[in-house]
């Protein structure tokens, strides 16, 4: 399991990343981050949505409540410009963690 | 089905009570909670207890309201940018309305003319910064700091465009003037007097009131066109440090706001 210290380092770029494939919501974003890391990368529910809230507030993201077949809602959230923005920065941030990182291994290892 | 709508308004009313107030937020924890009570209970567990695992892996209220105050606090504060644009405006429109004049008043050197397009250009080029000045200021990262500073810009902007804009054209130029301007009041019955006795010598239509009353024994220091060119210079310049002040006031905000990377812990 990850600790919650990563996992909440890597909660932007993560959501960032996702909505870049296409608007989601808040339970969707939770069970895909979930399915892809095998179960390793767990939030605790409820705490995604401060996340998604400070993004919407920073620009990066907006948001529309849709009304579903059987009469439910679910608010959906899609990238916006500067959101793609964030996306790039924060990119390169974490390819810059990344190759460091396997520089170090890549010594240590081979 | 109805248990569990009973079930979900008490889970809300717990909620809200816990200090999650928004309904728009609670509307949303909603809506994930029924997704995953509805995911569980297709998994085939009862519904009761689809409902208890669901409340509990969205987590109790003290955390979540303390993950939203943070971005409450970060709400609170536009006072600095809206206090900066303000002020940056504000400076920018003055500047503009009084920019004739540089034009317009003959009597200006090209010194003078040349500082004063100077000023008035810089300052719009402070207002177009708005858009972009936060990529390239600091992020403040310690809250107090920030406010202070921020305030600190916005309050000497917006105090420097009431003294230029306002007390200085309004009160200390006359002031300055006021001796020119006042014994020329007091002067006048005076001069009047001295002007009827200069009607009689048929001189009144030739001989301008000023040199009537010096000519009375009073003398007339001429308006000093020069300085107040000078100060007229001078309120360009003042607009230009205003706009900058409100622009450094809004971009530090923006900065912080666009460019924090503080985490939550999800």
């Amino acid at each position: 399991m990850i600790p919650k210290e990563l996992v909440a380092a890597s909660a932007e770029a993560l959501i960032l990343s996702l909505l870049s494939k296409g608007e989601s919501y808040g339970y969707a974003i939770i069970q895909e981050v979930r399915a892809r890391s095998d179960n390793h990368l767990q939030w605790t529910d409820g705490m995604l949505y401060p996340v998604l809230h400070r993004m919407e507030n920073n620009g990066w993201i907006k948001s529309r409540w849709v009304k579903m077949e059987n009469g439910r809602k679910r608010k959906y959230y899609s990238l916006k410009e500067d959101g793609k923005t964030a996306l790039d920065e924060q990119r390169t941030q974490w390819m810059k963690v990344h190759s460091v990182l396997t520089q170090l291994w890549g010594e240590k290892y081979a | 089905m109805r248990d569990l709508d009973v079930q979900i308004g008490e889970w809300r009313a717990r909620m809200a009570a816990g200090g999650i107030k928004s309904p728009v937020v609670l509307d949303e924890l909603e809506s994930h909670l029924r997704e995953e009570i509805e995911r569980q209970v297709r998994a085939g567990m009862d519904e009761r207890k689809a409902f208890e695992i669901a409340a509990q892996k969205i987590g109790g209220s003290d955390l979540l309201k303390a993950e939203f105050r943070k971005i409450q606090r970060s709400r609170e504060i536009p006072v600095g940018r809206l206090a900066g644009v303000a002020c940056c405006v504000t400076a920018a429109l003055y500047s503009l309305m009084l920019a004739p004049a540089l034009v317009t008043i003959r009597e200006l050197d090209s010194t003078q003319r040349i500082l004063g397009i100077e000023a008035v250009l810089l300052t719009l080029l402070f207002l177009v910064s708005l858009g972009f000045s936060y990529k390239f200021l600091p992020v403040i990262r310690n809250r107090r700091v920030r406010v202070a500073s921020v305030g600190a810009c916005a309050l000497a902007g917006l105090v420097w465009v009431f003294v230029f804009s306002n007390f200085l054209p309004n009160f200390i130029v006359p002031r300055l003037m006021g001796a020119t301007v006042s014994e020329t009041h007091t002067l006048a019955p005076m001069a009047g007097g001295y002007e009827s006795r200069a009607s009689s010598l048929q001189v009144r239509n030739e001989v301008p009131r000023r040199i009537l009353i010096e000519q009375a024994g009073y003398h007339l220091k001429p308006a000093p066109m020069s300085a107040v060119f000078g100060i007229g210079i001078s309120m360009f310049w003042a607009m230009t440090l205003a706009a900058a002040l409100g622009g450094l006031a809004y971009g530090l905000e923006e900065a912080a706001k666009r460019r924090s990377t503080e985490h939550s812990y999800v």
